[in-house]
């Protein structure tokens, strides 16, 4: 418990210095702002360049499909943030040898895996809240039309909360498998981005963390009993890669 | 052939005007974190580019350009040592 007070103090002061809480907040919550206004601003700039069917497309905008596309462009933009400002998480406290004084002073390797883990799950999840919210605000007062309620914001927020502690977890079991986080980050896009491809498979989506994306968007039906097994299975992702880094920093070589 | 009409640009005027004050909250985003980046690019010595380079990519690339580097440009104090 002393190492994870003590780490998660260390994150806090760490994430600041190295401007990772601004990086996290403008990769969220910036493209929350931009693009209810993007929607509503290029059909007008663009309205006598484009076809007349187009046109029309980007005409029919509702607070459902405005929503929607943020929720795409979230994913899109959020991971890629996300994925190379923690991609050093556990491997740059190795290669810059920054555990040698922490170790040998008695520090738990799980109060440092998982200080790490939950102060950056719970800095994702309120930018996302945040997002979330502020894109309702901007929504309602641009577009019409639509079933958008804040109660459904915050049900696909959560989802979004959900699935990127899951790819936090990926992200940290691999971080301290590998020396450079670079691979890990890109590793953590790639594996990302190929997953969406199976929310095409109804077969095998509901048991892939990806389909907490698809059913976030889903306005009107988030919650229903398709998700059950897809929240299953991404808590148990989470605890074993948890606890497989824990084990993995347990063994690691620091000095 | 393209037609724009002195009624569409009016129209387009208006609408940008209307949306004015939601770009508030951008244009401060954005600005500050230009002016937060180049700050620290001064305040730090650079890795990968010379400063010059940086500077150019924080000015130039909105908003991913002083984010690249606030993850990669600013040189790690351990690899100063």
């Amino acid at each position: 418990m002393k190492s994870f007070k003590a780490y998660f103090k260390k994150e806090i002061l760490e994430s600041v210095r190295t401007n990772k809480y601004l990086i996290l907040f403008i990769g969220i919550v910036f493209w929350a702002l931009l693009d209810p206004l993007m929607l509503k601003l290029l059909p007008l700039l663009m309205k006598n360049y484009l076809p007349p069917d187009i046109a029309v497309m980007f005409s029919t905008f509702t607070r459902d499909t405005a929503f929607q596309t943020f929720l795409n462009d979230l994913f899109q933009i959020g991971t890629l943030f996300i994925a190379f400002t923690l991609m050093g998480l556990l491997s740059n406290e190795v290669s810059l040898k920054k555990l040698v004084f922490p170790y040998s002073r008695g520090a738990n390797p799980a109060g440092v895996v998982l200080a790490k883990y939950i102060h950056y799950t719970v800095t994702i999840s309120l930018f996302i809240l945040i997002a979330f919210l502020t894109n309702y605000f901007y929504i309602n007062r641009l577009f019409t039309g639509g079933i958008l309620s804040i109660e459904i914001v915050l049900k696909s927020s959560l989802l979004y909360m959900l699935y990127y502690s899951v790819l936090l977890s990926i992200l940290l079991y691999l971080s301290s498998l590998l020396k450079r986080g670079i691979i890990a980050g890109i590793t953590v896009l790639v594996l990302g981005y190929t997953l969406s491809i199976f929310n095409q498979f109804k077969v095998v989506r509901a048991y892939l963390p990806n389909y907490l994306l698809l059913k976030a968007a889903d306005i009107g039906y988030i919650f229903d009993n398709s998700l059950i097994s897809t929240v299953i299975i991404s808590f148990c992702i989470i605890i074993l890669l948890v606890f497989f880094s824990i084990l993995r920093m347990k063994k690691i070589d620091v000095a | 052939m393209i037609h724009i009409t002195v009624i569409d640009i009016n129209f387009i005027i208006t609408e940008i005007l209307r949306l004015l004050p939601f770009f508030i909250p951008i244009i401060i985003i954005q600005y500050g974190l230009m002016i937060f980046a180049l700050v620290q690019l001064f305040k730090n010595e650079a890795a990968y580019l010379p400063k010059w380079g940086w500077a150019l990519i924080i000015i130039f690339i909105n908003i991913i350009g002083p984010v690249v580097f606030l993850i990669i440009g600013k040189k790690k104090e351990i690899e100063n040592d």
